[in-house]
């Protein structure tokens, strides 16, 4: 073997038991938070370098140089927000490629190239990914959102259509939702505080919502912020959002050797979505029957 | 099993008779196809699921961005209210009329270029391998299309980190907040095409509704001169505002 590809495994490997030493005595942990002596860093990244560029990795697109196992997840950590993706742009232009850990990421900044993935080659970029904490959340993707493009797909966006998203449906509603809308104006008119103090509005707003949508689904609102059924609800979905959009489940579902370490947290996931389910059902769609 | 074939039996015989007055919210059309054996009773469930994230969740957070722009922007409020006045006379804002209100659009369009929701629109992917701009993605890739990005790179709009909905009524009045037909690719906060937001004919309608009720009956302005703080946390695919903000409503008396 020749003497720089086997350093360079040997430093992956180093840096592997490393970090898996590290996240089972500190989980959640950053990537950032993982003190590796910086020489060795360096040492690593300038021989994967020699390493890499040996193999012609031309026809994918430009990003930043991987590792094997972390692929760039060292490099970018788990916080992949909008503006990070930006800035990578900046940097390997229209469309990149990110190696996180076993999944790639394909980040598109360009106008033109939006234009093919969600036009003309609509169908051929029509599926969905999800990752570990979503196909919890999705029932492997039996929901209309994350499921893959085709025939299950086609009918759940027909079915929904025809009761929530048609002109026909907003001219029906459109006079419920001034209504409770109206009741907000209402209770703002009648709360003397909203003009000394103020207050937080979102949490009128959220009941607005609720009843507006609970009418058009299932002709059932809530009385008050203080209904039982209505803080139940709202507590469930922000639970829900909390643990689906968080990022520190990342480093679990893009390196599979380290998802045992995800295990309490899928859990988590799973309880509170078997309990919400339940509620929808027995509260909602099993009274419609 | 008895009872669900009675409900079933009872189902298609209403069907039958053309008595649709059972029918009377989205949840009993999604029973009836299941009923019909075209999706699972799971598949109810997880509509009932989507509605309650997607179309719940993220209008609330667009409520929240747009309320503390008009707060930190008072002459943004006077001018959606000098609108409503001229153009409305008196009438109240409905739905109907919402067309004839072009700065309140544009005012729902500017919230959700600056603020949008969903700043990665929700992920795609190609089950095979695929071409783009002359790169090979690998099959099973997770592609996402900065949405945010495309409707603040400086380079394709002015002072893009400015809260100013006149933009839309001047240099980007050709620009429309649409997910089919003629499409401007720098703006797409619901995406486009078949996967795109249908929630669109939803959201847009009762956003502009909310702003209007609120921004004519009150003066909405923040505790003691301070300004609302817009920081922002972004979360899988969402983006919303850090902090909660607390707004004070003066009430606006009126005729």
């Amino acid at each position: 073997m020749k003497k720089p590809i086997f350093s360079a495994l040997v430093s992956v490997l180093l840096i592997s038991i490393t970090k898996l030493l590290h996240s089972y005595f500190s989980l959640p942990f950053s990537p950032f938070s993982v003190s590796i002596p910086i020489i060795t860093t360096l040492f690593v990244l300038i021989i994967c370098k020699i390493f890499l560029t040996s193999k012609t990795h031309s026809s994918t697109p430009p990003g930043p140089l991987s590792v094997p196992i972390f692929g760039n997840w060292l490099q970018v950590g788990n916080d992949l927000n909008h503006r990070l993706l930006a800035s990578l742009s900046q940097t390997y232009g229209p469309v990149s490629l990110l190696k996180l850990g076993s999944k790639n990421l394909v980040v598109v900044s360009d106008p033109e190239l939006a234009t093919q993935v969600l036009h003309s080659q609509g169908v051929e970029f029509g599926s969905r990914p999800r990752n570990v904490v979503f196909d919890i959340f999705t029932g492997n993707g039996q929901d209309m959102v994350f499921t893959v493009y085709g025939d299950h797909w086609r009918k759940m966006r027909r079915i929904m259509t025809l009761p929530f998203f048609t002109n026909k449906v907003v001219h029906n509603y459109s006079s419920m939702w001034e209504e409770e809308m109206d009741l907000v104006v209402r209770d703002l008119n009648l709360n003397e505080r909203v003009r000394s103090e103020g207050i937080v509005i979102r949490k009128r707003l959220q009941l607005m919502l609720y009843n507006i949508m609970y009418r058009m689904m299932f002709d059932a609102k809530f009385e008050s912020q203080e209904d039982p059924l209505f803080i139940q609800a709202t507590r469930f979905n922000s639970e829900r959002s909390r643990l689906a959009q968080s990022f520190e489940y990342n480093y679990g579902d893009f390196i599979p050797l380290l998802r045992p370490f995800l295990r309490g947290y899928l859990n988590k996931c799973k309880d509170l979505q078997s309990r919400r389910l339940a509620f929808f059902n027995t509260h909602y769609v099993e009274k419609r029957r | 099993m008895r009872v669900f074939v009675g409900i079933l039996l009872c189902r298609q015989i209403m069907a039958a008779n053309g008595e649709k007055h059972r029918i009377s919210c989205a949840i009993d059309h999604i029973i009836d196809a299941q009923m019909k054996g075209e999706i699972s009773e799971e598949n109810v469930i997880y509509i009932v699921e989507n509605i309650n994230v997607a179309a719940i969740e993220t209008t609330l957070w667009s409520m929240e961005w747009a309320i503390a722009e008009l707060v930190n922007h008072p002459s943004v409020q006077k001018k959606i209210r000098d609108e409503i006045s001229e153009v409305l006379k008196g009438e109240a804002v409905t739905e109907s009329n919402l067309h004839e209100l072009p700065y309140l659009q544009a005012t729902v369009k500017e919230t959700l270029r600056l603020h949008t929701p969903i700043p990665l629109l929700v992920p795609h992917m190609n089950l095979e391998e695929a071409k783009l701009g002359g790169y090979t993605i690998p099959k099973e890739s997770k592609v996402v299309v900065n949405a945010w990005w495309l409707a603040n790179n400086p380079s394709w709009w002015k002072n893009p980190e400015e809260f100013r909905p006149e933009r839309f009524l001047e240099e980007e009045c050709a620009t429309d907040a649409v997910a089919g037909g003629k499409v401007d690719f720098r703006f797409v906060p619901f995406g486009v095409g078949r996967r795109s937001c249908p929630g669109i004919i939803l959201a847009l309608p009762i956003l502009g509704l909310v702003i209007a009720k609120m921004v004519s009956n009150f003066e909405l302005s923040a505790p003691e001169g301070t300004k609302i703080d817009v920081s922002e946390k972004g979360g899988q695919f969402s983006l919303h505002i850090a902090n909660h903000s607390t707004v004070l409503f003066h009430p606006i008396r009126t005729l």
